[in-house]
């Protein structure tokens, strides 16, 4: 049991007790029981007399509130019990002589014993009858929303306000124990009843900031009075004095009423909340006019100046309070309370008042027409009565029409909302906006105490709460197949059919299943409505049950699964509309990438003597940053492949950075590895450490057919000899801008006639087959190896094709660059006396 | 409880307190007494509640019956001395007193204590009496017994402050003990405090209201304030409860003589003279008889009334303060008759008398001052008879000063002083020493008559006129032949003539 329920029905159970001794309390006054009509209470050894009944045995012989009784029957009175002890054991009838003292002077008197107990019987049940609207206004609104804490306080108000009213009229205390029992709780509800309207209005309408950041305040406010009530009941046991509230504690209890309802008017007057201030308006103009006359007149004139006469006046106007907040209920659904009395006996009242007046104006009108036109036929009569009826109709329909928005003030809201959600949604195209809208109209009309969107990732509802993000895949299939709100009987449902399969697969499905629903439960969630966009799952609202415990009926399901279409539709929406706008956007980007690729690429290959190069670049549908470039050295050509990390405008960026540095130093250093050094050192510098590039940089003098290459971990450039051995210029290095301070060798090679080079990226050997099979080293190898006399051009085209056969029409997926260098069989021999 | 009044004897006072005293010691319920036998006890108990009724004869029966069945039970023969002794017979008393004296060892150290201090007392061992009660005191203090004697104490030494907190204490403990409001009634009356007292006896009129007694003392309460009315009614009502009860008898014919109806008065003396003899309370029919003779100012009959009463105790060698009382009278009324030889042999023998008995009763300083009163008065009287009214004025107006007598005990003496002063022309002087009976008790007849004619000495008409209309109020019933009612009704023609 949770500590929230565990609360409730203690709650419910004080609610029951205090119907108990309410009623026990209103039995007990009008038992017949023989009195002698005077009021004497709690405390100390004298009896003084508090209060004289009228029309009572007192009363009758002249006794005066003041006097002090000495004698009863002859007997000297040693305490009140005593008397109380003579005085039960006569009967309604008996004379019984009294001896008390009035002043200066001791007075005899016979008095009769009556049976009335009572100051004013009619005082006594107006108020009953006010405690018991305070109960019924208190608890409904506990029943209808238990967990929320100003509904309880309010409850808690009314049952002690129940008991006061109950308790109220003043009695002697020592003729019976029901009497000092009653007086009892009277004054303990009489001394509670402040500080818990001041409690309540601290918290109520909303929270004020004293309460909220220091805790000890709640308990400070009832100190006072319980420290008022040990007293009291300290001195009706042990005191000199009649035990009573004093005047100064009065006072002190009028002050917790005062600051109730200061806090309850500031509220209402500084709050910016124009919602709030109409919600509150009524309440506040009943609770203060409630209130007042019950301090003035029962708390100043009454306790504190004598005028006890003047309590009706009092009390009566206390009623205000529950009816006020009975109004601003059915009409705000203050605290989240719906009144839902279409059964109830207003409803049915006003209903028959309608009805009846409209059938008396039916008939009188239709005597009224019948008299003037002079018909007496009795078919003329009905005949006229009905088309009377057929034309009052639309007004009786508008009358009825009100009473149903007055009184189904619920589905009137429902409708409200659905149309206003209906307007608004199609206005928000921005998910944000979307879920936050829904979200607020769907808080203020129903209450969850959990209200989450799931968006779909994957045709899967994902819990992205709190940091949990829990895939949902059965319950998301749940959603598919039922097509509705998913309840937890519904998912009860499935797991029960899931575990009757006796299907192995279905018992794990089962499992996950279950667990998903646990998942949710921990949550807080109770109810799942998918949204749909043309049958395809975009998200699901989930909500946890309604603070008011009452479950979800049909036409809120009808409204949340209208909402959820709603939101599925315009989700979608804002999806493809996002899309749209990101591929506008990268479009736009590509371009500007493509522009700068291409501006990277050399427009003709150089011409070499003894060598023949081909070179070619074949972008991916996203720009990637390969690039290839043919570096004037001097002596010798530069040859640059290089494959830039990342996509789009970025990549392209940096390897237009990167061909820039290279050229700039190919200046100055003819030294591939120094190159490469340097170039990783800028590049480290001016980018991010997830930006790199792969190259491969190569010097070629055509005189001395010899090669000087580095390479920055890109891929090993295939070198097919003369004789078809395959060589692999494996040199091994990190990419370029990934480390700091790295330096980049360099190895010399020759090339002799017939040697084929070929450079290239992973665009090449990571083509895929449609079974994700790469192209590989190895089928460019075997492409090479096939054609041993190819020119470079034929051999670079070979390639291409191969490339593009493997991955049989579905695209290579990367971009493909290719530099393919043959030295010619013809081409002069390097003399060995030349220093290279 | 039947408390003193001022012309009472201290030692029936002070034994019949005791008895008293005794009766509602045992009136708790509580078994303090000692005795073997069940019905003896009873009867004991019955005796008791007899006393506090003041039936003595029925609780003589029950206490002699208690030792009859239990010849060991030494608090019941005290209490059958004791009746013995409140009803004439002192020969029995002793022999009580002494049989329980005897058997003293065999009780409680209370009861010892308590039969040690009677048979000290009955014997005239005063010194030990003290001692006895120190030791009860010192031991006992806060027992009801000892409470009631300790407020006795206190209420015969003045010390009424200390009486009242006692009977308070007595109360607290016991709130049935209802005799104890008789006691502070009385305690409030002789210490002027009319409306508590008052209220006291009105407490007391409550709670026994199946006793002639508590209407008896309520009475007197209102005769000693001037409501002569009440204290009529509450008379009646006590002789109705008990028709045996004398005091209400005499007090009745008091009030009635208080108010102008001697006839009646007479009456009611005449019904129960009969019923006093038997009882041997001749002494107090002969003293309610004397003061009826005394108001309505027949002084041949009160001359042979006193002069009788005086043979007769000197038959008994009896005197005390009713001798002496009886001696003042028998000397006034001389005076008033004109008898100055008979009257100054009458005062000397006064004068011997009130030797023996203030010798007797020195250390009651309340005695001595009523006698220095009377003593005054009996001077004034001298005086103004030899024709020198302002002879014995001074005297009398400084025993009236000393006195701490209430103002009703002192109206008679006020009257004196005020007739004298009159008589000297002094009416000034006259009003003067009747104001401060006046302010107390507003309704005092005679008192009302001399202002009256002291005021028309002064001219002061209408003043005068508002004390004759109190006056003739208060006397409307007299009986017609009364010769202040006449004086008063003179004075009203000459005040308001006749048109």
């Amino acid at each position: 049991m949770t500590r929230s329920s565990t609360t409730r029905k203690l709650l419910l159970a004080w609610g029951a007790l205090a119907v108990l001794v309410a009623g026990f309390a209103a039995y007990d006054a009008t038992r017949q029981r023989p009195t002698d009509g005077a009021l004497w209470l709690l405390g100390g050894e004298e009896i003084r007399v508090v209060g004289i009944v009228p029309g009572g045995a007192a009363d009758i012989a002249g006794m005066q509130v003041g006097d002090v009784i000495e004698g009863i029957d002859y007997e000297a009175i040693r305490n009140p019990r005593h008397a109380a002890e003579l005085l039960q054991s006569k009967k309604v009838g008996d004379h019984v002589p009294y001896l008390f003292r009035r002043g200066d002077r001791v007075l005899t008197a016979d008095l009769e014993l009556g049976s009335t107990r009572m100051t004013s019987v009619r005082i006594y049940l107006v108020y009953c009858v006010l405690g018991l609207i305070y109960f019924l206004a208190g608890t409904h609104v506990f029943w209808r929303n238990p967990m929320l804490v100003p509904a309880r306080l309010f409850y808690l108000l009314c049952t002690l306000f129940l008991l006061y009213f109950f308790s109220a009229s003043e009695r002697s205390v020592y003729y019976y124990w029901s009497d000092l029992f009653v007086r009892n709780i009277g004054t303990f509800a009489s001394l509670m009843v402040p500080p818990l309207f001041l409690h309540f209005f601290l918290v109520f309408p909303q929270r004020r900031t004293l309460i909220s950041r220091h805790r000890w305040v709640t308990p400070l406010l009832y100190l006072l009075p319980s420290a008022f009530y040990l007293s009291f009941t300290r001195e009706q046991f042990f005191g000199s004095r009649a035990a009573t509230i004093g005047p100064g504690e009065q006072m002190a209890l009028g002050m917790y009423f005062t600051a109730g309802l200061a806090s309850l008017v500031s509220i209402y007057l500084s709050s910016h909340d124009t919602t709030l201030r109409q919600r509150v308006k009524f309440l506040t103009v009943g609770t203060v006019l409630g209130t007042l006359p019950f301090l003035v007149f029962n708390i100043a004139l009454g306790k504190l100046l004598g005028r006890e006469d003047l309590a009706l006046l009092g009390a009566v106007p206390m009623v205000l309070v529950p009816i006020s907040f009975g109004y601003t209920i059915a009409r705000y659904r203050l605290m989240d309370i719906e009144v839902i009395i279409r059964r109830s006996l207003i409803y049915a009242v006003l209903t028959a008042v309608v009805v009846g007046a409209y059938l008396v104006l039916v008939v009188v009108v239709g005597n009224v027409v019948l008299d003037a036109s002079g018909q007496s036929s009795q078919l003329v009569a009905i005949v006229a009565t009905l088309l009377i009826a057929a034309a009052f109709a639309p007004a009786r329909e508008r009358i009825q029409g009100f009473l149903e928005r007055r009184f189904f003030r619920e589905k009137h809201d429902l409708q409200q909302a659905l149309q206003d959600l209906a307007k608004a949604i199609p206005h928000t195209l921005e998910t944000p906006a979307l879920l936050e809208l829904v979200s607020s109209r769907l808080r203020a009309l129903l209450h969850p105490t959990v209200l989450h969107f799931l968006p779909a990732e994957n045709d899967d509802l994902v819990l992205a709460v709190n940091g949990t993000r829990q895939s949902l895949p059965h319950c998301s299939e749940l959603a598919r197949q039922r097509g509705g709100a998913i309840t937890p009987e519904t998912i009860g449902g499935e797991l029960a059919r899931l575990e009757r399969s006796g299907d192995t697969t279905r018992a794990a499905q089962h499992d996950r299943t279950r667990d998903e629903a646990q998942c949710l439960r921990d949550h807080g969630v109770e109810l799942l409505v998918p949204a749909f966009a043309a049958d395809r799952l975009v998200g699901a609202l989930a909500l946890g049950p309604k603070r008011s415990e009452v479950a979800y009926d049909g036409a809120e399901l009808e409204v949340l699964q209208i909402v959820a279409g709603q939101m599925g539709v315009q989700l979608e929406n804002s999806r493809l509309y996002r899309e749209a706008v990101e591929r506008q956007r990268l479009e736009e980007e590509l371009a500007v990438a493509r522009s700068i690729q291409q501006r990277l690429l050399p427009s003709d290959v150089p011409r070499l003597e003894g060598f023949e190069l081909a070179a070619y670049n074949e972008p991916s549908a996203q720009v990637s940053g390969d690039y290839f470039d043919f570096v004037d050295f001097g002596n010798c050509c530069g040859l640059v492949i290089a494959d830039v990390s990342g996509k789009g405008l970025p990549a392209s960026l940096l390897a237009s950075n990167l061909q820039a540095s290279i050229r700039a130093l190919a200046t100055a250093e003819s030294q591939p590895g120094s190159i490469l050094t340097a170039v990783n050192h800028s590049l480290y510098e001016s980018t991010d450490a997830e930006r790199f590039a792969t190259a491969f940089l190569a010097c070629l003098d055509p005189r001395q057919g010899q090669l000087t290459y580095s390479s920055a971990g890109h891929n090993p450039p295939l070198l097919r000899r003369h004789d078809g051995r395959i060589e692999w210029l494996d040199v091994g290095a990190t990419p370029l801008g990934a480390f700091p301070g790295v330096e980049y060798d360099a190895d010399v090679i020759r090339l002799d006639p017939g040697d084929r080079l070929v450079l290239f990226t992973d665009g090449v050997t990571e083509a895929a087959d449609p079974q994700g099979e790469f192209f590989g080293e190895e089928g460019l190898e075997r492409v090479v190896q096939a054609h041993p006399d190819a020119d470079a051009q034929s051999l670079l085209a070979a390639i291409r094709e191969a490339v593009e056969a493997h991955c049989a029409g579905l695209g290579v997926g990367d971009d493909m660059t290719l530099i393919v260098v043959r030295r010619l069989t013809d081409s002069p021999q390097p003399s060995t006396a030349d220093p290279a | 409880m039947r408390t003193r009044s001022p012309h009472r004897i201290p030692w029936v006072s002070l034994l019949l307190g005791a008895l008293v005293l005794s009766a509602c010691a045992g009136g708790d319920g509580a078994r303090e007494v000692t005795t073997s036998s069940e019905e003896a006890y009873r009867q004991y108990e019955e005796g008791v509640a007899s006393i506090s009724r003041f039936r003595l004869e029925k609780a003589q029966d029950s206490f002699r019956k208690a030792v009859e069945l239990d010849p060991d039970f030494a608090m019941a023969w005290i209490r059958l001395g004791i009746t013995a002794r409140e009803l004439g017979d002192r020969n029995r008393t002793e022999t009580a007193v002494d049989r329980a004296y005897a058997l003293r060892d065999r009780v409680t150290e209370l009861e010892r204590l308590w039969i040690e201090r009677t048979h000290a007392l009955v014997h005239g061992d005063k010194e030990k009496a003290k001692e006895i009660y120190a030791q009860l005191v010192d031991r006992y203090g806060d027992h009801p017994w000892v409470l009631r004697l300790r407020a006795e104490m206190a209420k015969l030494d003045d010390r009424n402050e200390e009486a009242l907190a006692l009977y308070r204490r007595i109360l607290e403990q016991d709130p049935e003990a209802v005799d104890v409001h008789n006691l502070e009634g009385y305690l409030y009356l002789s210490t002027g405090q009319y409306g508590e007292a008052v209220k006291a006896l009105q407490r007391y009129a409550y709670y026994a209201p199946e006793q002639a007694n508590p209407h008896d003392s309520l009475g007197e309460a209102y005769l000693y304030t001037g409501q002569y009315e009440e204290a009529i009614s509450e008379f009646l009502q006590a002789l109705e409860i008990d028709p045996t009860f004398l005091w209400s008898a005499m007090h009745l014919a008091d009030a009635l003589s208080v108010t102008g109806q001697f006839r009646r008065a007479h009456e009611v003396l005449d019904r129960y003279e009969e019923m006093f003899a038997e009882r041997n309370w001749q002494q107090f029919w002969a003293m309610a008889a004397m003061r009826t003779e005394f108001l309505a100012e027949k002084w041949d009959a009160l001359l042979t009334e006193s002069e009788r009463q005086i043979a007769s105790l000197e038959a008994d060698k009896m005197r005390g303060e009713f001798g002496l009382w009886c001696h003042y009278v028998r000397t006034i009324a001389q005076l008033e008759l004109g008898r100055l030889d008979e009257a100054h042999a009458s005062l000397d023998q006064l004068a011997a008398v009130a030797e023996s008995f203030r010798k007797e009763m020195s250390e009651y300083a309340r005695i001595e001052d009523i006698m220095r009163l009377n003593e005054a008065f009996v001077k004034a009287r001298f005086h103004r008879a030899e024709g020198d009214p302002l002879g014995g004025v001074e005297e009398l107006r400084a025993a009236i000063a000393a006195s701490s007598r209430p103002p009703h005990e002192l109206s008679m003496f006020r009257y004196e002083l005020a007739e004298d002063l009159l008589e000297a022309n002094d009416p000034a002087a006259a009003i003067d020493a009747v104001a401060p009976a006046l302010q107390a008790i507003p309704t005092l007849p005679m008192m009302n008559l001399i202002a009256a004619r002291a005021y028309r000495d002064l001219d002061q008409r209408d003043t005068s006129l508002a004390h004759l209309q109190t006056y003739l109020q208060v006397m409307r019933l007299a009986d017609d032949d009364h010769p202040r009612v006449a004086q008063a009704r003179e004075l009203l023609s000459q005040l308001v003539p006749r048109s």
